[in-house]
């Protein structure tokens, strides 16, 4: 268990305690109960210090704010960066140009694993890795323009090695997450190009994006993470986001499959398998206890379903009774989910 | 140090590593070739505040082009069939075929090597075949009278024209033996299904076939180094204006020397300002 979920459950116990007390379900001795709170406020007090966890309601609020703002930062130093070095290596001779864009993702690794020696919470760190992660994409792109290089997808299985190393040595999700996204680029894109084709249009035929983020959301199933838990949930959401989206796109573009049917077939066929990918992505999340992605599958069989609400009626019905239409739809998905959760504490 | 971290390290060191030893091949030994080029065929359209790299864009005259400005059903000669089956295309679908338009519609781009050849017959020929069409063409203002379009044709439009393509680059040097004025550099073509179609109400009918389009360079920006960009300062290109009595066409401001290396992949190595 990680030590912030350990102090969050003393916490529940604390305050689950008081409200039994208050109710009359449970009674424990003055001795007991000051035993009990000397205990808990023992135990939060040595993983504030060791690991620096927040211990307070007020604590965990502030913290999700330093974790927005050291994402956000992060994106904004990202930018920094890149238009920094846009704005004035062009005044550079080449010698310098390829030292500096060498030398900042090499500077910028070195001082997050610093600043992971120097931080317990890893703020500093996160941010420091995304941009380590932008300057090595960046390194890369512009030394291929400074030296007119053929654009290759080589770069980016680089790129996403590169980020998997620094998300599993600091443990920071948003550089996994890039890491992933560029494997399954470099993906597509090479088995595009072994066919012959030009790799940069791999949008043009993206069955294989598809099945890399099928590949990617099973991971976790066949690697375990023990000293990641948090991120097979990072597999899962770039994996599904990928496979959703451009099942989604082959909804509407039926002439870039490869399945050999007509391409309105084929339109319809992506359309059902989504509403039907979605609800069964909804029901293994329900099973494995997976939030993020029962809301994933949620959101993509509500756009699916309404995508084809709109294909079969929008033309030819008015407006008012369209609407009217997808509200009862709505109310209809909301009993059908609360049958399901009332199923669910049943079988509880 | 950790694993982990030694990796990340060892990425950033041998990709580096990787691409300057590449570059370093690419730039070795006798260039494959090399020739004097004008701001009518890498053009620089000045400097951006947000940027201070210097770019020249690569411009050519494409003979096989994807989408044919100019009178209808026109189509290039030497890019047929027969060189899209010797490219490696996939054409098992009779052009007359009903499956034929999604069939080539989503066969892709592939990449191959195309010869360009500089102030040549195919430049001459291109001119010469232009020409007759210049008086419908689109892109000039009807103020501009033919003999003005026929003058900036001849001086503005870039001499570097394709003539040919293969998957092998040693084919093409073979052929085209001139380092000097036939340049060889990587390129993206697709295979178009032109429709059945009539030239006229009562012309007969042509039936459907099929030919190869150069869709794009795979390096078409080219980057100048210091301290040879400082020589572009204010030498921007516009090749030719109207003032709304005559049409004023500019000479080029500058030459550049352009190498391309074992690699295919193109370097400026002098710039020059001719006025």
């Amino acid at each position: 268990m990680k030590p912030q979920e350990r102090a969050d459950r003393l916490r529940t116990v604390q305050r689950e305690l008081s409200e039994l007390e208050r109710e009359g379900a449970l009674e424990l001795t003055p001795e007991q109960r000051s035993r009990l709170e000397a205990h808990i406020e023992s135990t939060l007090a040595g993983l504030a210090s060791q690991f620096d966890v927040d211990t307070s309601e007020s604590q965990r609020q502030i913290s999700w704010g330093m974790k927005i703002a050291s994402a956000l930062g992060g994106i904004a130093l990202c930018a920094a960066v890149v238009l920094f070095l846009a704005r004035y290596m062009g005044y550079w001779p080449t010698p310098l140009q390829v030292t500096v864009l060498i030398t900042i993702p090499i500077a910028l690794t070195f001082a997050a694993e610093f600043a992971a020696h120097w931080e317990k919470t890893l703020y500093y760190t996160a941010l420091i890795s995304i941009v380590a992660f932008a300057a090595f994409v960046a390194n890369l792109s512009m030394l291929g323009s400074i030296f007119n290089l053929a654009p290759t997808p080589n770069a980016l299985a680089v790129w996403g090695l590169f980020g998997l190393a620094l998300a599993y040595h600091f443990g920071i999700r948003l550089v996994l997450a890039g890491g992933l996204i560029s494997l399954a680029g470099w993906l597509t894109a090479t088995t595009n190009s072994w066919r012959g084709w030009w790799w940069v249009e791999f949008e043009q035929r993206p069955e294989e994006l598809m099945l890399a983020g099928l590949a990617l959301a099973l991971i976790p199933l066949f690697i375990r993470h023990a000293k990641r838990p948090d991120f097979p949930a990072v597999y899962r959401l770039v994996g599904l986001l990928a496979f959703f989206m451009t099942m989604l796109f082959l909804s509407a573009q039926g002439q870039r499959s490869y399945l050999p049917m007509d391409d309105k077939a084929i339109e319809h066929f992506y359309q059902m398998f989504g509403v039907v990918a979605a609800a069964a992505t909804v029901g293994i999340g329900i099973r494995r206890n997976f939030t993020g992605v029962v809301n994933i599958g949620t959101a993509f069989f509500t756009i699916f379903l309404f995508f084809r609400l709109i294909d079969w009626w929008w033309d030819w019905m008015p407006k008012y009774l369209f609407f009217l239409l997808i509200g009862v739809v709505a109310l209809g998905l909301v009993a059908v989910f609360k049958r399901l959760r009332g199923r669910m504490r049943l079988a509880i | 140090m950790k694993p982990l971290l030694l990796s990340a390290f060892g990425l950033l060191i041998v990709s580096n590593a990787f691409v300057l030893a590449h570059v370093a091949m690419n730039r070795s030994g006798e260039p494959e070739s090399e020739m004097q080029l004008t701001a009518r065929e890498l053009q620089y359209y000045g400097g951006r505040s947000d940027e201070s790299g210097v770019l020249l864009m690569l411009r050519w005259t494409n003979t096989a082009p994807e989408y044919p400005t100019g009178l209808p059903g026109e189509a290039p000669v030497w890019f047929d069939q027969k060189k899209l089956e010797e490219i490696g295309f996939d054409l098992s679908v009779p052009a007359t075929s009903p499956q034929a338009a999604r069939f080539y519609e989503n066969l892709r781009s592939r990449e191959v090597f195309v010869a360009l050849e500089y102030e040549g017959p195919a430049w001459e020929a291109w001119l010469k075949d232009r020409e007759p069409r210049l008086e419908k063409e689109s892109s000039y203002g009807p103020q501009v009278t033919l003999p003005d379009r026929i003058e900036i044709e001849r001086q503005t439009t870039p001499r570097l024209v394709t003539t040919d393509v293969a998957r092998d680059p040693a084919q093409l040097r073979r052929k085209y033996p001139d380092r000097t004025r036939v340049m060889i550099l990587q390129a993206l073509v697709r295979a178009k299904l032109e429709p059945e179609r009539r030239a006229s109400l009562t012309a007969p009918l042509r039936p459907a076939y099929l030919r190869g389009a150069i869709t794009r360079l795979a390096i078409e920006s080219i980057n100048v180094p210091q301290p040879l960009s400082r020589r572009l300062e204010g030498k921007s290109y516009s090749p030719w204006t109207y003032d709304g009595n005559r049409v004023k066409i500019e000479p080029p401001p500058y030459s550049v020397t352009l190498r391309v290396g074992s690699k295919f992949e193109p370097w400026v190595v002098d710039v020059n300002p001719l006025r």
